[in-house]
């Protein structure tokens, strides 16, 4: 799914700015827009929001169920934190989720895009390409990366957690809460993009 | 001097969980020791789970003095409320509450493994002897999901005797069991009682039940539950006679 992703965003979006830029004889500005629109915005918030899809709503609906069938009382009968072994498996596993697959999707994506570039005749070579993606990145960008992809998965386990845990569930509800929990989640992973964005301002 | 209660209920109010100001069952004074077997009878609805949900920790009571092990519930730490829970079994009614996403093994392990240092294999020598004993082996992979209610019950029963207990409570296990289905549980009672005997630390066991009927061979203590009065009967006659006389009420649940 990512890696289909990934592709389609090389081919579509990348490659057709990189043959823009070019056309208007801006092609030193090729990676610091690949950077600025794969790097610190498109790649994490679109990784996120397959996440989101893909495993945050069968999250909420496996905890909502088992909230409404009593599993999660059994598990206190048992002794067993449901914070413990629900809330923080989810936290860790979709932060790192989130931040490998959009690392995946960002260098996927970046190949892609050279390759659609290249069977469109644009007329740059990969050692430009790769020289100028090199020359636009900062560390600070890697760092960046990896707080606001791990913040995104933390915040959709927290959130679909929170609906699907929280109160008394019954069982019909479970539909209701798993809509209000993906709402919730891009609201808060838009939130999120917003805070680092203004954070990019001053790196 | 009298021995210590393992559980002491003063004067309390059980309230249900989702609305705290509904009183299903009201000042309620219980004390269970070790040793003893009670029988809690009740209609459908009269509030007998909740009631012991209260007495095992697990809820909140509306007023009163939940006592557990000597340590009064509202005053106790969260680690002393996780040590009791390890050493309270609690089988629900219906379905056992299993987790849905774990084969029986893995139910059956999942408090071995998460309080204790067991190792994976180690684990699993355990917990197949577990489920032989029980003759539950042949489901032993198999998904909650894919077993009847009954069994699923039955590895409830299993996964919350894995680690040693003090007090053991089973919601309505018997429930609209056949005598031989029901001969399975009050069997596996009677072995966790000898067997808690034999190594010096007899148990007690709460069951609820809508039918005291079956439980009167093995049980010690009777009581009722009904118009939100928790009731102590007067040994295992009075008990036999509530039990034949359910079969004489009218049905009071609505139910036709």
């Amino acid at each position: 799914m990512i890696g289909f992703l990934a592709v389609a965003l090389g081919l579509v979006i990348i490659g057709q700015t990189v043959a823009l830029l070019t056309k208007v004889g801006a092609q030193d500005y090729i990676g610091t827009v690949m950077i600025t629109v794969l790097v610190r915005e498109l790649g994490p918030l679109l990784t996120a929001v397959v996440v989101l899809a893909r495993s945050g709503t069968s999250s909420v609906i496996e905890l909502g169920t088992a909230r409404a069938l009593g599993e999660v009382e059994s598990l206190e009968s048992l002794g067993i934190d449901p914070v413990h072994y629900l809330v923080v498996p989810r936290v860790i596993g979709l932060g790192l989720s989130v931040f490998c697959l959009s690392t995946y999707l960002v260098l996927v994506a970046l190949v892609s895009g050279f390759v659609f570039a290249f069977l469109q005749d644009v007329p740059i070579t990969l050692s430009h390409y790769v020289s100028q993606l090199a020359d636009a990145l900062r560390w600070q960008d890697f760092l960046l990366l990896a707080i606001k992809t791990g913040l995104f998965g933390a915040v959709i386990a927290i959130v679909n957690c929170y609906h699907g845990l929280a109160r008394p569930l019954r069982i019909d509800q479970v539909s209701e809460v798993t809509t209000q929990a993906v709402v919730e989640c891009l609201v808060a992973c838009v939130l999120v993009d917003a805070v680092f964005l203004v954070g990019y301002i001053f790196v | 001097m009298p021995p210590e209660p393992l559980i002491e209920l003063d004067n309390v109010d059980v309230v249900h969980e989702n609305a705290p100001d509904d009183t299903v069952v009201s000042g309620v004074h219980w004390r269970i020791h070790a040793g003893e077997v009670w029988v809690v009878g009740g209609d459908l609805g009269s509030g007998k789970s909740t009631l012991l949900t209260t007495a095992a920790g697990l809820a909140r009571a509306g007023a009163g003095a939940v006592r557990i092990f000597g340590r009064e519930m509202g005053v106790a730490t969260e680690s002393e409320q996780v040590d009791w829970r390890q050493q309270i079994g609690m089988v629900y009614e219906g379905t056992g509450r299993l987790l849905s996403h774990l084969n029986v093994m893995q139910n059956v392990a999942l408090p071995l493994l998460y309080h204790t240092e067991t190792d994976i294999g180690e684990a699993e020598t355990i917990v197949c002897d577990a489920l032989d004993q029980a003759e539950l082996m042949p489901y032993a992979h198999w998904l909650p999901g894919r077993l009847n209610a009954r069994i699923q019950q039955r590895v409830a029963f299993v996964r919350a005797m894995m680690l040693p207990k003090r007090v053991l409570i089973l919601d309505n296990v018997l429930g609209s069991l056949t005598p031989v289905a029901a001969r399975w549980w009050l069997s596996r009672v009677q072995q966790a009682q000898s067997r808690a005997i034999a190594a010096g630390n007899p148990i007690a066991v709460v069951a609820s039940t809508g039918d005291m009927r079956g439980w009167l061979d093995v049980g010690t203590h009777f009581a009722m539950v009904r118009d939100r009065r928790f009731q102590v009967l007067n040994g295992r006659d009075e008990a036999r006679r509530e039990g034949a006389d359910v079969w004489m009420q009218p049905d009071r649940t609505g139910a036709s």
